[in-house]
């Protein structure tokens, strides 16, 4: 009698607990907003399908509950309280109501992620990488072969490192042409090149853009960031000239190479115009302000602004601008924004330095999948500088910037695309 | 004389006009030049052809021409304008290695090469030639054939160095870092004083391992044929060292010791860099070295206290790390402080004896916990060297004195300290004397030291002083008495006399079970019973913690402790499970962190 007693007990508990709902909350009260991403890509990885909240607390997570979960969340020292039932059933009716921007997306699988990057050290870091690392969300490198041989098909979202797909090594000759580390790592290009069957860099890299382009249109998601953004697409409309100088790939550039360029194969960005000086830290004057010179600004007065989107009928675009705060601080780049003038009408933006020209977030359709840039190097490091050390995220553990990074990865999740192979 | 007026004015308006016209000439090459630098090369390139169809023989003006000819991709035009010029300075060795420049951009690499072949082939015996065509090849990144060209021109001057820094360079480059070094051998083989350079080069990759392996063999044997050459020795060492090979470095420091006369010296700051990396093992044989082969050396002193100081930190190290201390330990110890002692009897009356006897001094506060013997040491060195380690040994002997309950010799010490003029210590000093006060019972004056100590919230010890002036403040009421035997025992505890402090620590558990004091007992309780390797009680102690006061201040304190405990006791899943408890329970506490990356770590997800 005793025994049946305890094991009824033990199956109401069971009960009881399944019905409860694990919610992590994403407003001001969450203690690590870049781990919480993690856990919801927990979730999704062990089976457990995960709500993401738009605009409901900062764009909160819930999920049923699960004790691995709620310890999981203790460990990474993420925020989050447990629910009943009848709690969360009125915060999905508080999101339904017609009057509220909120909406409930549904991420059902933990996407696969591939960080396309360069198999050789770099003396500067990636801020996707850091954010997925400390996020603890896992992620595969791959590097020009795999986007040419189509294994990037594999993946459901890839982020571009900084790369320079203009074939000009992020134009730093004038600064750093002469140190061990640019010379080997233009040398291990050029190898490469040669072994995938390419006479040049700029060459390699032009297809290697296509390859993206490609990818993004058979349903892949790409983001990018810094000067990977307008490097892809100055790389796509330079497909039949050569933009590239004698030090980058052995030849002067084609003097009406800015005739020829092509804007109709482009993402993002059209009608701008090249910078031909080799010597200059910039590669066009999609890049707002110039990184050359390096602009002169007041860091703490230095902000960008993310637009409010209907939730209900634009969830893509509110599910990237999910955060606790709509004015972040601003941060450089090689690329730091994107002039408005050269995006294209299609481009939706998402961010913005208001009362200017100067766009930081931007998000658009081609084909079946969806590209989104996002201006600067690192959210929390305002000027990063080759060799600087790297941020250290722990000590970000609310960084408006990089959740927006994260929004992105999670992005993929909500919805169910395949791709073609 | 009469003067031709007419003749006059002619030959001024003829100058006038030359001199215009050379100014008009060279306003437009600085448009050029402009122009070019704006990269308005279409623009540009029109003058310079201008300046140049208007004098051909200027070959400022034939240089610019070939080189926007070249940048506006009009190769044939600029191999011609370049051939056309040779043909009427068939020397000039520039022009004609432009144009395999010139077919190298217009992709036509073969004619390139076989022009700057033809070239070296002409002036075979002039080092000088090659170098120039290098220059070429390495703007064009053909750095495998500049190599050829330099390693030809070493070989025709008969001077193995020649070039050898270029060449080096461009081994780096193409990562042959072997042959690098081999350059790098010849230029040092000849002139020792390159090795800043050579080294300021290396610098940038020789921190990888890959390099390390290429090259180590290479220096090796390089440093076995080459005993005398400083450069090399040097140049041989710093890389061991990189490479964390540091007995084969002291070897070889040693070589550059003799090869530079210098008497133990080179070798004494090899061990003094390894002794401040805590490279103890080497630093010892390296300091032992400098007293076997140099026992005149000037350095011998240094070497000698040296070799002690490693030999104590090997001990100390090995009496942290082993848990039964074997009788081996405690006589090398003896013989460690026999020769401290002889040590000081050598060098009497100087600094030497002073550090000797302070080592001495802390072997015995802090192995034996002799307090009488280190006493005496510590005196000794207060009494005959106060102007060199006097106020250290004050500040020991106060400790001595308050470990052996002498708290008034100790708090005389003190004040002594706070009088000296400069002394930077003041606020340490204060809130050694606030503690007297607390373990004398008499908090009021302790807490009016501790407020001047916390006002200073930069300094170190402002936490410690907030932290004891809250202890006293929240448990002094309803009596003090409870404190008083707190403070005592906490006496004890610093005192080593478990013994005596554990039933004071009970009696305020068991007489004032709901007193705040309790928590501060309890929790003191369980980490005495840690100390002396009594876990299960400590345990019991931190349960009773937090059944009893699960609120308490201590909670957190406590369940972290307990984690260790079973942490200690290799109970891994205890302690995960109270460290997720802690986690949990006390999301806010500082513990939070540590509790984490501990339960990461038995998860074996981190390291």
């Amino acid at each position: 009698m005793m025994r049946k007693f305890l094991l009824t007990l033990l199956l109401l508990s069971g009960i009881a607990s399944a019905q409860n709902k694990i919610l992590i909350y994403m407003d001001l009260k969450q203690t690590d907003h870049l781990k919480a991403y993690g856990i919801a890509y927990f979730a999704l990885k062990h089976g457990v399908d995960v709500d993401w909240l738009l605009n409901y607390r900062g764009g909160s997570f819930m999920m049923d509950y699960h004790d691995e979960i709620a310890n999981e969340c203790r460990v990474r020292g993420v925020a989050f309280d447990v629910i009943s039932s009848s709690e969360a059933m009125q915060i999905y009716a508080q999101i339904q109501d017609e009057n509220s921007n909120m909406d409930v997306v549904r991420l059902e699988k933990a996407p696969k992620i591939a960080v396309y990057v360069p198999p050789n050290f770099r003396p500067w870091d990636d801020a996707v990488t850091l954010a997925l690392e400390y996020a603890e969300i896992p992620y595969d490198k791959i590097w020009d072969e795999e986007i040419l041989n189509g294994k990037v098909y594999e993946y459901d979202w890839l982020h571009l490192h900084h790369e320079d797909f203009t074939g000009q090594y992020g134009k730093f000759y004038a600064s750093f042409g002469k140190t061990q580390w640019y010379i080997e790592e233009q040398m291990m290009y050029e190898k490469e090149a040669k072994r995938l069957g390419f006479k040049k860099v700029s060459e390699l890299k032009k297809a290697v853009a296509r390859g993206i382009k490609e990818y993004i249109a058979s349903g892949g998601f790409v983001f990018a960031m810094c000067s990977a953004t307008d490097a892809l697409d100055i790389a796509l409309a330079a497909e039949n000239t050569d933009i590239c100088d004698v030090m980058y790939d052995g030849d002067p550039p084609d003097p009406d190479c800015q005739q020829k360029l092509d804007y109709s194969k482009t993402l993002a960005f059209e009608n701008f115009k090249l910078e031909m000086n080799p010597y200059r830290y910039e590669y066009s004057d999609i890049d707002i302000p110039p990184s050359d010179p390096p602009p002169l600004r007041d860091p703490s007065t230095d902000y960008f602004t993310l637009f409010e989107f209907s939730a209900k009928y634009d969830p893509v675009p509110t599910m990237l601008t999910q955060n606790h705060v709509n004015v972040i601080h601003n941060f450089m780049g090689q690329t730091t924004s994107f002039n408005r003038k050269l995006i294209k009408k299609s481009v939706v933006i998402l961010a913005e330095k208001e009362g200017t020209d100067e766009v930081k977030y931007i998000h658009g359709n081609y084909g079946r999948g969806t590209f989104t840039f996002l201006g600067g190097h690192d959210p929390e490091d305002y000027q990063h500088a080759v060799g600087d050390p790297p941020t250290d995220l722990s000590l970000h553990k609310n960084s408006p910037g990089y959740r927006l990074i994260l929004n992105n990865v999670l992005f993929p999740a909500a919805k169910k695309k395949k791709l073609k192979t | 004389m009469k003067i031709n007026l007419k003749k006059f004015l002619a030959v001024i308006f003829a100058i006038n006009s030359i001199f215009s016209q050379q100014q008009n000439e060279m306003n437009l090459f600085r448009l050029a030049q402009s122009f070019e630098r704006a990269g308005e090369y279409e623009r540009a390139l029109k003058i310079y052809e201008e300046l140049y169809t208007n004098n051909p023989t200027n070959r400022v003006y034939l240089e610019a021409v070939v080189r926007l000819n070249t940048q506006t991709k009009n190769y044939d035009r600029a191999i011609k304008l370049a051939q056309s010029w040779l043909s009427t300075h068939p020397d000039d060795i520039d022009m004609m290695a432009r144009i395999g420049d010139i077919y190298f951009k217009a992709g036509k690499e073969k004619e390139a090469i076989e022009s700057w072949d033809k070239i070296v082939k002409t002036y075979r015996n002039n080092p000088g030639i090659y170098r120039m065509v290098a220059d070429y090849l390495i703007q064009n990144r053909l750095y495998d054939k500049a190599i050829e060209y330099l390693t030809t021109a070493q070989k025709i001057s008969g001077s193995p160095d020649l070039y050898a820094f270029e060449i080096a360079m461009l081994y780096e480059f193409t990562m042959r870092f072997d042959k690098a070094i081999e350059e790098y051998i010849k230029l040092l083989q000849r002139t020792p004083s390159m090795i800043p350079s050579v080294k300021s080069r290396m610098s940038s990759y020789i921190d990888r391992p890959d390099v390390l392996k290429q090259i180590l063999p290479i220096l090796e044997s390089s440093a076995k044929s080459s005993k005398s050459n400083i450069g090399i020795l040097d140049l041989y060492a710093w890389v061991l060292s990189e490479a964390k090979d540091y007995h084969k470095a002291l070897e070889v420091q040693k070589q550059l010791d003799i090869a530079t006369n210098a008497n133990g010296e080179v070798i004494l700051n090899f061990a003094q860099d390894l002794f401040n990396q805590e490279i103890f093992e080497v630093a010892q044989k390296a300091y032992a070295e400098i007293i076997e082969t140099y026992p005149k050396s000037r350095v011998l002193p240094e070497a000698k206290l040296g070799l002690l100081r490693s030999r104590e930190e090997i001990l100390r190290t090995k009496l942290i790390r082993i848990e039964n201390k074997d009788t081996a330990i405690y006589s090398d110890l003896k013989k460690l402080e026999e020769d401290y002692k002889k040590f000081s009897q050598e060098y009497i009356g100087t600094k030497y004896e002073a550090e000797a006897l302070f080592r001495l001094g802390l072997i015995k506060l802090d192995i034996y916990f002799d307090l009488d013997e280190a006493q005496r040491f510590f005196e000794e060195v207060e009494r005959k060297f106060m102007l060199y380690l006097g106020k250290d040994a004050i500040f020991k002997l106060a400790e001595i004195f308050t470990l052996k309950g002498d708290l008034n010799s100790a708090r005389e010490k003190y004040l002594y300290l706070l009088k000296l003029k400069n002394f930077p210590d003041t606020l340490k000093v204060k809130f050694l004397l606030a503690q007297l006060d607390y373990y004398e019972g008499n908090f009021n004056s302790a807490l009016k030291m501790l407020e001047d100590v916390s006002k200073f919230t930069s300094s170190d010890y402002s936490n410690d002083a907030i932290e004891l002036t809250l202890k006293i403040q929240t448990n002094r009421f309803p009596s003090e008495e409870n404190l008083k035997k707190l403070a005592i025992a906490e006496l004890k505890i610093k005192q080593r006399k478990f013994g005596e402090a554990i039933p004071l620590l009970e009696d305020i558990t068991s007489t004032c079970k709901n007193c705040p004091i309790s928590d501060d007992a309890l929790f003191t309780l369980a980490e005495v019973y840690s100390t002396i390797n009594k876990h299960e009680k400590a345990i019991q102690y931190v349960d009773t913690l937090l059944e009893e006061n699960p609120e308490s201040i201590y909670a957190d304190d406590a369940m972290m402790e307990k984690g260790k405990i079973y942490q200690k006791l290799g109970k891994n899943d205890l302690a995960i499970e109270t460290y997720t408890k802690l986690i949990s329970k006390f999301p806010n506490s500082i513990f939070v962190n540590e509790a984490r990356k501990r339960i990461r770590e038995l998860r074996g997800e981190i390291q």
